[in-house]
């Protein structure tokens, strides 16, 4: 098991406010990887640096030991790399199916004219990927939603069709930004176990930011504490948990 | 009697595929155009020039589209970098500067247009009378929707979707939502200019005020009375508002508030269209 993803010295400064001031960051192939702070730390900047979102100003990026620190989004996804958003995202007008389908864009080689034509390559492409999202629906207990429109699904299953979405690019390294926030926690338990199963059948490297502590100490192997754009420790959840600059700047007394 | 209802018959159709085209951009891609008419005066003048060039009409047709896409790509290339919303500035600003071009160029006439374009032939067999030129369009149509369809129902449309909803979502799908942006304007320029190009052969006269702001508004208005994003729907969009003046013609006078009214009731009961899902909110006041 070695490094999938390396991040190197990253700064970012918006209008001279130092969003992120060099941070440093390795994630072993296999993980499930928390990334905590208190707000305005620096952690969603840093999951848009990373995935391309925005650009840096200073420091690298390497997935798979390949420089990724200058390309497009969807090179990245090509590459190996997804990612969820804080807020909901589902494509609106779409189908639960559809929006899993979409995912699934760059698996499809049929070219334009193919579509145009509606070419035996292309109908085949297209029915292999309806068979893969609906299985990977059933993977997420979400198949006889599955031709429903997304925006009459529960907050919680919505939430849980854009991870499918992104799961379907086939990444390497999975993003979730807050998966947890907004849900019950039936939902979150649910969600718990979800990663978990993910991260065994599609052999994912998972990074995720989360507030949920329960979720975070439960699920990931590696913490990485962050706090006014640097990284202010890193370790097990349970070193995390009990270090006192960690329980200063984040946890506080109570948690403890 | 029957020649009036077959030129109320062909206009429909040509508007037909000018709101399909601009619903291949504004519904299908979320990407708004305010001067699509330019695109059809681009095609019916590239058509009419080539074939007063002594080109033949299928050639001239062909290559109207192909004109027109290009004219297309060089509008999207630099606007479509920025957000969506220049684009609509842009279209709009490029609509009003077509105009005044054609209007005072040399080779197009100026405000006179052309005069004299000669009627369409295909392998030699002359499309003059209105039945046969009906067919002909009808079955351009066709093709349009039928190459529509299969690209709505694809990975492109897929995309397109996307795009229009929520663009930074759509390029975490692995996306190339700039290609795909370009590809859209191309293909609806494309079908426009095709448009042109049976209008100029039809009329035989063209000239620039035809294709001015206010054809690009009433293309628009046929897009989102039959639906953003529908493909029926534009269909029935620009019928009915092709239809609707006829159907009046006796009260010419009173004409536009009736067509004022019929568009704010459409859009107070029934925002997505005759046959659209979106509301036109949707596309036009979402946040960016």
């Amino acid at each position: 098991m070695g490094v999938i993803l390396k991040v190197d010295s990253i700064h970012k400064s918006f209008m001279g406010i130092r969003a992120l001031n060099g941070v440093d960051l390795e994630v072993e192939e296999g993980q499930i990887l928390g990334i905590i702070g208190p707000n305005g730390a620096g952690k969603t900047t840093l999951f848009n640096v990373i995935t391309g979102l925005i650009r840096q100003d200073l420091g690298h990026i390497y997935l798979e030991g390949k420089d990724i620190s200058r390309a497009p989004i969807y090179s990245r996804v090509r590459l190996g790399m997804a990612r969820t958003f804080q807020n909901l995202t589902i494509f609106r007008d779409m189908s639960v199916l559809e929006n899993v389908m979409s995912g699934g864009h760059l698996h499809i080689n049929s070219g334009l004219l193919d579509c145009i034509l509606d070419s035996r390559k292309k109908r085949q492409e297209e029915s292999r990927l309806v068979l893969d999202a609906r299985a990977l629906l059933r993977l997420f207990g979400l198949e006889d939603k599955a031709d429903q429109e997304a925006i009459n699904l529960s907050y919680g299953e919505q939430r849980k069709v854009e991870i499918a979405r992104a799961v379907a690019t086939r990444p390497k390294v999975l993003f979730l930004d807050e998966p947890a926030s907004g849900m019950n926690p039936r939902e979150t338990e649910e969600l718990d176990s979800l990663i978990k199963r993910i991260r065994k059948d599609m052999h994912l490297t998972i990074v995720l930011i989360e507030h949920d502590m329960n979720l975070v100490m439960d699920i990931c192997e590696k913490v990485v504490v962050m706090f006014e754009g640097s990284v202010l420790t890193s370790g097990s959840p349970l070193e995390v948990r009990n270090d006192q600059r960690v329980i200063d700047a984040y946890l506080g007394e109570d948690i403890v | 009697m029957t020649a009036y209802i077959l030129h109320v018959c062909i206009i429909m159709v040509l508007f037909s595929m000018l709101s399909l085209s601009l619903n291949i951009a504004v519904g299908m891609t979320g990407l708004v155009s305010l001067g699509h008419a330019a695109f059809f005066g681009i095609g019916a003048y590239a058509s009419g020039l080539m074939m007063l060039c002594g080109l033949p009409f299928e050639v001239s047709l062909v290559l109207s589209g192909i004109v027109t896409s290009v004219f297309g790509i060089i509008l999207a290339v630099p606007s479509l970098r920025v957000k969506d919303d220049y684009l609509a500035i842009v279209t709009l600003g490029f609509g009003i500067i077509a105009v005044i071009i054609l209007m005072n160029m040399d080779i197009t006439g100026g405000p006179d247009g052309l005069t004299g374009i000669p009627p369409a032939s295909v392998f030699g067999v002359a499309l003059t009378s209105k039945p046969v030129y009906f067919a002909f369009c009808s079955s351009i149509l066709a093709i349009m929707v039928l190459t529509t369809s299969r690209l709505k129902a694809s990975k492109v449309g897929r995309a397109w979707a996307a795009i229009r909803d929520n663009d930074t979502v759509a390029m975490f799908m692995g996306i190339n939502i700039y290609y795909y942006k370009v590809l859209c304007i191309v293909i609806s320029s494309f079908w426009a200019g095709i448009a042109g190009s049976l209008y100029a052969h039809y009329t035989g006269y063209i000239n620039p005020m035809t294709f001015g702001m206010q054809t690009s508004i009433m293309i628009l208005a046929m897009v989102v009375l039959g639906g953003i994003g529908s493909i029926p729907g534009s269909i029935i969009g620009a019928s009915v508002l092709v239809l609707l003046p006829e159907l009046l013609r006796g009260f010419e006078a009173h004409q536009g508030i009736f067509y004022g009214a019929l568009l704010v009731t459409m859009m107070v009961l029934r925002p997505q269209g005759i046959m659209g899902k979106m509301k036109v909110t949707d596309i036009f006041a979402r946040g960016s």
